[in-house]
């Protein structure tokens, strides 16, 4: 090894404490962005391997949103296209009743005789792994397979029986043997009973119907002389106008949806202690080269080139990257597990369901995270790098090394330009994520920037503070003040990990109020009723209509409202889609209940129940740039109709987006049973106690599984799956905070090592060890407050333009209110303070014992 | 070295220390540059090696015209063609003895291999062979200013400057290293530019100058 | 006749599902796991519930051309050899095979509820392009995916399975004359099949033991010579196509015995008006099964039974499929004392392997030799089954 390298890595290994808390700092950011990577590509291969093993080798899916495909029309396609490649499903969910712990499962409904182009895991083809048990399948109503996996969970063997609800209603299924198609499928299947199309006809209650059609359009499957455009002609002929023929892959846009509030959080979050692991780097090597300024001038004038020194430096930091990012990947398998749960719970409360059972590895992700922490760690090197390069020859005769002065009125016109652009790009980031992302960074940088300065106030002012105390405690505050400007970087980094930890507790906190807000507004009745769990897999089940009129006659209920919730393909100038479209039957107190951000003048509440328009709920408004007084097509069974929106009301409820319409008017123009009902009790009726009687006559009235639950019930229900979908966020939270943590003891602690000579020199001149340990731990302390109040505006900042921004263009919801949680904050300076003074208590005990002499020598 | 002008600034005032100095020594010759402190004997090393900046004037060492070469060509003329022994040593501390010594010959570019027979050599020379793989700090001041010697002279140069080789020795040290400049420069047969204080240093070379009020003179009593 | 106790459709799945090819048929290993050979008619299966053939059956027609749910397994099954106007000669097959999946199912409610499933094979020799065409095609009898029906209360025959159908055109028996329609890539045809001779009662009367076992054998008649008119499309043209044409039909719940493994099956229309049918079942050790059978019809539609040592088939050379999965022997010759007989059967085009599901060879055939001391030639279909390699 080269003599130049060889000297740089000896001063690294010799100041191993340093080098040890550099390389933590950078391990746990990268391992914060491998672990989410990680997870988010558990979750995603989940979704992916689900679908494929779903969808097969689909080319094309035939699709009417909840309303599903005539079988006839199947026979046609088949019919038409030869039989081959066609093939049709049933996708639902099922609960089980049963087994508390694993309590929704997805249904899978196939033909296996059609499966052999598409899935052909499940047809007679598939036959080099384990194959169905066919006949029983297709001739035992309930008759089901799974993994074997599943099986074990579920405690089931071949012949075994297991209770399911579908929408609701009842079924039993009977376990026919254990599926074992190739690995890849089997990771797909793991949470789903495969079942006979027809036993899935059965338990959705879709006799004459399908799901999907999946196609695959491949030339040597078509008949003779059929071209794929002819095929799908085909296809559309036979079903009618109106149904979608979506090519594979347009699903796959699926997750990018799914886990995306969750995927926000987390980059950004991973992105952020990275940054404070580069910051750590930066103050390693700024240190170390400070510390080596004598040797650089030495090498300089023994005839070492400007550059060689610049790159040296350089390849140190890449070095200490490296490891440290290679140390990270393997922390983040280990963090990542951490996050599955949660993430899991996250998914399986808003989405569909599936199994996460353990980490998907994932090279590419880790080598993406040991390549950017390296990245990060060099760029970050590169700084001190520079400042090594320019160290002169002639500093070889200086007797005492000074670092240049930093420049703070360049950095303080850096900070206005970064300010400046953060606004520009805030406020103009419309519905672009990245831009936001950018702004935030312009911010965060402005801060950064700000830091020494800000610094500088706080420091004169505590030097006013204590111009009446004594001279020791003079000098740990002007000492603290004179060092400043090499304090800054540690400080600023400090800033930046608790802002972040601030702004994110502002945003969860000002989203959960918003949302505990509007759920008090927005559920004025005084019970709700609606089938746990839906048929498919995001729509809502038809409650059965002998339960509705029940619940409408019962003796307890004053008036009710109805909705029907359906899909349905929505277009307007600027957007089109899949849209869950509501029929509303409101009551006069839920008509007046909705929380309007914009309304047509006088006329939105009473012209929706008399079908005049619609409303449409903010996130949609947002994603289309919807605004009241546009016009909407719908698509329904007879044609478009085309409708005005009236209203844009406020909706946390779902993040896609939904729109109102009246009763009437769904009636007329689309299908679709009532999914939920909205009671209000006559005056003086005990909620509670009146509960358990509605439940029982909606029992007696069908066999249906029918959730019945008072407005409290479904209020704090709400908030929990609120708080579990945020739970994610609290043990990001959580990392960050142990980052930040050590970032500043790893500054702060290699800070005061440098300070041997000053404390030798204390010592000389008569301080007792305790008072040098009291010095120490006073500034670092000092620092800690200052970076913790410094944090305070800069975390609220963030939190703000988080909820406001960021938020946003997220999820398109504006927030009621934001507020920075006090407790927040003050956890925010405590956490400062500890963190600063924990990383004091070594240097303090070590000059403590330390003979003055040593320190002297030090010098 | 002809009609070289330099000035420092110290706290806020300027002070001119070399005023039109002309000096030229030739290959093998030895010279001591005498003076009191602070009277620009460490600046005039300085400048020969291209540490720092003439204010005006014209230096030329080892046929490398100074003033015009930019800081690349510098850094090789260090290299390759000056050894420098200074004052404090400046050993790099993370660097064994033998490292120290071949350090320079890796910045001239010898390959790393090629280099191990050269610092055996210096090491017996400077008569530290068995301390080939200490570290700087456990070494006394003597020793390490021989490992210093050891260091300037590994690139064979033509020009050796030396700022107060002894002034951080006791007398014991510091004749041993004097001796070893002294047999190693004539071995070499290269020029020895040394500035000190020491009579003793001075007394190795062949000329003695003294700089006073920015210009050279040569020294009239000399002891052997 | 096709012969043997295992019905080729419950065979053809059984084979698929156990992954391997014809060679281990119901003798081969058990199928792994849960046992879709026991459950779709392997020897282990559970016959519970179903009719079994132990007795001659008594057949009323046109109903028994029609299904016979009672049994498990069923077909119907027609080849011809045909010729265009211009001299081309092509081979024709088509078959459906009905499947029970259960005796006795539940009334259900879902539409595309099924009990049995349809199976069907179509194969055109185009034998001057030298290219044998074949596809298939399965569905679950629901719906319309796939369709059974008649002939029986006014209603005319028909099978289908997607868009391949064989129903009984008006103005018939309602089976006869059949019109075929099948098709997959690179041919189609549609052919009218027409009454020709009687049909024949195969076996005991038309019960065909397979084993000693009793049950397992198959209820079984064939109609041995039925003019065929239709076109055929190959390669991009359409051919008008005329010749004669053969239709087994065989129900049965259980067939094979144990130590079967395969079983060559020959179809033979003489020029002197004369038809051979000839099974020769094969057993795992190599010798000739027992129950091999076959029968003669003379020209007037007069039967006799051939004993199993009537007759001796004797195969030469061999022809090995290009992938190497399956070597089957290239000609037969057929040599019987009493009707005396000596046949040399010779396929049109060597590669008449049908590799669908599961792989095995049937294809047209020319016949040359001599009836008793008469030169005669002729043409037929030959069918193998048992040869693939086993992986």
């Amino acid at each position: 090894m080269s003599l130049l390298w060889r000297q740089g890595l000896r001063y690294h290994s010799r100041h191993a404490l340093q080098t040890l808390l550099t390389l933590t700092g950078i391990a746990l950011g990268t391992a914060l962005l491998c672990a989410m990577q990680l997870s988010q590509r558990t979750a995603e291969r989940a979704f992916d391997l689900a679908l494929e093993a779903v969808a097969g080798s689909a080319t094309h899916t035939v699709q009417d949103g909840p309303r599903g495909l005539p079988v006839q029309g199947y026979v046609l396609v088949q019919r038409a296209l030869g039989g081959r490649g066609v093939a049709p499903a049933i996708r639902a969910v099922a609960r089980v009743p049963d087994r508390p712990e694993r309590t929704v499962l997805r249904v899978l409904g196939i033909d296996p005789l059609a499966d052999v182009e598409l899935r052909p895991w499940s047809s007679p083809a598939g036959a080099e792994h384990e194959s169905l048990p066919l006949g029983p399948l297709l001739t035992t109503p309930g008759g089901f397979v799974a993994t074997a996996p599943l099986l074990q969970r579920l405690g089931l063997g071949p012949g075994d029986t297991l209770r399911v609800t579908l929408g609701g209603r009842p079924h039993v299924g009977t376990c026919l043997g254990v599926l074992a198609p190739p690995p890849l499928v089997a990771a797909g299947l793991e949470d789903v009973l495969v079942v006979d199309i027809a036993t899935a006809q059965e338990w959705t209650g879709r006799l004459d119907r399908i799901d999907r059609l999946d196609l695959r359009l491949a030339p040597e499957l078509l008949p003779d002389g059929m071209t794929e455009q002819a095929a799908l002609a085909a296809v559309a002929a036979a079903f009618g106008p109106g149904v979608q023929i979506v090519a594979a892959g347009a699903n796959r846009g699926g997750l990018a949806q799914l886990a995306r509030g969750f995927r926000i959080n987390l980059r950004a979050l991973s992105l952020l202690s990275l940054l404070v692991g580069a910051f750590l780097v930066h103050e390693t090597m700024r240190l170390s080269v400070a510390a080596r300024r004598p040797s650089f001038g030495v090498l300089r004038a023994l005839g070492a080139r400007p550059r060689s020194l610049g790159v040296v430096v350089t390849l140190e930091a890449a070095v200490l990257g490296l490891f440290g990012s290679l140390l990270g990947a393997g922390l983040g398998v280990a963090f990542a597990q951490v996050l599955l749960d949660p993430l899991a719970r996250t998914l399986n409360d808003h989405y569909a369901t599936f199994a996460l059972h353990g980490v998907h590895v994932d090279g590419a992700v880790l080598l993406l995270g040991v390549l950017l922490g390296t990245a990060v760690a060099t760029c970050a090197g590169l700084g001190p790098a520079l400042a090594a390069a320019r160290v002169p020859a002639r500093e070889v005769l200086v007797q005492h090394h000074h670092e240049p002065r930093r420049r703070t009125r360049r950095q303080l016109w850096a900070a206005v330009s970064a300010a400046g652009l953060a606004l520009w790009l805030l406020l103009t980031a419309g519905a672009g994520l990245v831009q936001a992302y950018l702004g935030v960074l312009a911010m965060l940088t402005a801060a950064v920037l700000l830091v020494p300065a800000a610094m500088g106030c706080l420091l004169w002012g505590a030097g006013a503070g204590v111009r009446g105390a004594g001279p020791f405690v003079r000098y740990v505050v002007r000492s603290t003040a004179a060092a400043r400007d090499h304090l800054a970087l540690p400080v600023a980094a400090m800033v930046l990990a608790i802002a972040a930890t601030l702004g994110l507790a502002t945003l969860v906190g000002s989203f959960r109020d918003s949302v505990a807000g509007w759920l008090t507004q927005v559920l004025p009745a005084d019970v709700y009723v609606s089938v746990p769990g839906g048929v498919d897999e995001r729509g809502s089940s038809v409650l059965a209509p002998e339960v509705v009129a029940a619940l409408r006659t019962a003796p307890q209920v004053a008036a009710a409202s109805t909705y029907q919730r359906t899909r349905a393909m929505l277009r307007s100038g600027s957007g089109e889609g899949e849209v869950e479209l509501v029929g509303m039957d409101p009551t006069p107190a839920v008509l007046a209940s909705f929380p309007f951000l914009v309304a047509a003048p006088g006329v939105a509440r009473e012209a929706l129940p008399r079908g005049e328009g619609v409303w449409v709920s903010e996130p949609l408004a947002f994603r289309w740039q919807l605004a009241v007084g546009d016009a909407l097509t719908v698509a329904t069974e007879r044609g478009a109709a085309v409708l005005p929106i009236l209203a844009i009301y406020r909706d946390y409820g779902n993040e896609r987006g939904e729109v109102l319409a009246g009763k009437a008017w769904f009636d007329a123009h689309l299908r679709g049973g009532i999914t939920a009902l909205a009671l209000e009790t006559k005056p003086g009726t005990d909620v509670d106690a009146s509960l358990a009687e509605l439940r029982a006559r909606a029992a007696a009235a069908a066999e249906q599984d029918v959730g019945i639950r008072s407005q409290r019930e479904l209020r704090l229900g709400s908030l929990a799956i609120f708080d579990r979908t945020f739970a994610i966020t609290g043990v990001m939270r959580l990392l960050c905070l142990l980052v930040a943590f050590f970032g500043i003891y790893s500054a702060f602690a290699t800070l005061q090592l440098e300070r041997g000579a000053e404390v030798g020199l204390l010592r000389c001149l008569g301080a007792r060890p305790r008072q040098v340990g009291l010095l120490v731990l006073g500034q670092t302390a000092l620092l800690g407050l200052c970076a913790g109040l410094l944090a305070l505006p800069t975390g609220a900042l963030l939190g703000h333009v988080l909820a406001e921004v960021v938020n946003r263009v997220s999820f398109g919801w504006s927030l009621l209110e934001v507020t920075v949680p006090r407790t927040a904050m003050v956890e925010a300076v405590l956490l400062a303070l500890v963190a600063a003074v924990l990383a004091g208590v070594q240097p303090a005990v070590r000059f403590a014992r330390m003979r003055p002499a040593d320190g002297l020598r030090e010098a | 070295m002809r009609n070289v002008h330099k000035s420092v600034h110290e706290g806020g005032t300027v002070r001119p220390v070399l005023a039109g100095v002309d000096l030229t020594v030739d290959a093998g010759e030895a010279v001591a540059i005498l003076g009191r402190s602070g009277s620009g004997k460490s600046t005039l090393l300085n400048l020969i090696a291209g540490i720092d900046d003439v204010d005006a004037g014209a230096i030329r060492t080892a046929g490398v015209d100074v003033v015009a070469a930019g800081e690349r060509a510098r850094a090789a003329l260090r290299a390759q063609k000056i050894g420098f022994v200074f004052q404090s040593f400046h050993l790099l501390p993370t660097l064994t003895v033998a490292e120290n010594i071949a350090l320079p010959l890796e910045l001239a570019g010898h390959a790393a291999a090629g280099t191990g027979a050269r610092v055996a050599e210096l090491l017996a020379r400077i008569g530290l062979a068995d301390r080939a793989h200490a570290w700087p700090e456990v070494l006394s001041g003597g020793e390490q200013q021989r490992v210093a010697v050891g260091r300037a002279l590994a690139t064979r140069p033509c020009v050796l400057l030396c700022d107060e080789p002894t002034g951080n020795l006791d007398d014991s040290s510091a004749r041993d290293v004097l001796a070893l400049l002294d047999e190693l420069r004539r071995g070499h047969g290269c020029a020895l530019v040394v500035v000190t204080h020491s009579r003793e240093a001075a007394a190795i070379c062949d000329r003695r100058l003294r700089l006073e009020g920015g210009v050279l003179h040569a020294e009239a009593e000399v002891r052997p | 006749m096709r012969c043997s106790a295992r019905t080729k459709c419950s065979a053809l799945i059984v084979l698929a599902a156990a992954a391997v090819g014809c060679d281990r048929t119901a003798a081969g290993p058990a199928v792994s796991g849960v046992s879709l050979g026991d459950v779709l008619g392997g020897r282990g299966a559970d016959a519970t519930g179903f009719a079994r053939a132990s007795e001659p059956p008594v057949l009323h027609f046109p109903a028994d051309h029609g299904a016979h749910p009672a049994f498990r397994t069923e077909w119907w099954y027609v080849t011809g050899n045909l010729d265009s106007a211009n001299g081309r000669r092509f081979g024709v097959q088509l078959v459906f095979f009905r499947q029970a999946l259960a005796a006795a199912v539940p009334a259900r409610a879902a539409s595309l509820a099924a009990r049995d499933v349809v199976l069907a094979h179509a194969a055109v020799t185009d034998v001057d392009g030298r290219v044998f065409h074949a596809d298939e095609r399965l569905a679950r009898l629901a719906a319309g995916l796939a369709e059974l029906q008649g002939p029986a209360f006014g209603l005319r025959f028909r099978i289908a399975c997607n868009e391949w159908s064989a129903a009984a055109a008006p103005g018939g028996d309602g089976f006869l004359p059949l019109d075929l329609r099948a098709g997959g890539r690179g041919f189609s045809f549609a052919l009218r099949v027409a009454p020709g001779k009687p049909l024949v009662l195969q076996g005991e009367a038309g019960l065909s033991r397979k084993s000693d076992e009793p049950g397992n054998a198959s209820c079984y008649y064939s109609m041995t010579r039925l003019p065929i008119d239709g076109t055929i499309r190959v390669g991009g043209a359409e051919h008008a196509v005329h010749g004669l044409g053969w239709l087994d039909r065989e129900w049965s719940t259980s067939a094979l015995g144990p130590e079967q493994v395969g079983w060559d099956w020959f179809s033979l229309q003489l020029d002197s008006g004369e038809e051979v049918m000839w099974y020769r079942l094969r057993r795992r050790d190599g010798s000739i099964d027992a129950h091999s059978r076959g029968s003669f019809v003379d020209a007037a539609g007069a039967v006799a039974v051939l004993a199993p040592d009537a007759v001796t088939a004797t195969p030469a050379g061999t022809w090995q499929a290009a992938d190497g999965g399956a070597r089957y022997p290239a000609r037969w010759r057929l040599v019987c004392a009493e009707p005396a007989f000596d046949l040399e059967v010779t396929p049109l085009l060597p590669d008449q392997e049908l590799r669908v599901l599961v792989r095995y060879w049937e294809g047209a055939v020319a016949v040359r030799g001599t009836r008793g001391a008469v030169p005669v030639a002729g043409r037929g279909y030959l069918e193998m089954t048992g040869y693939g390699r086993a992986k």
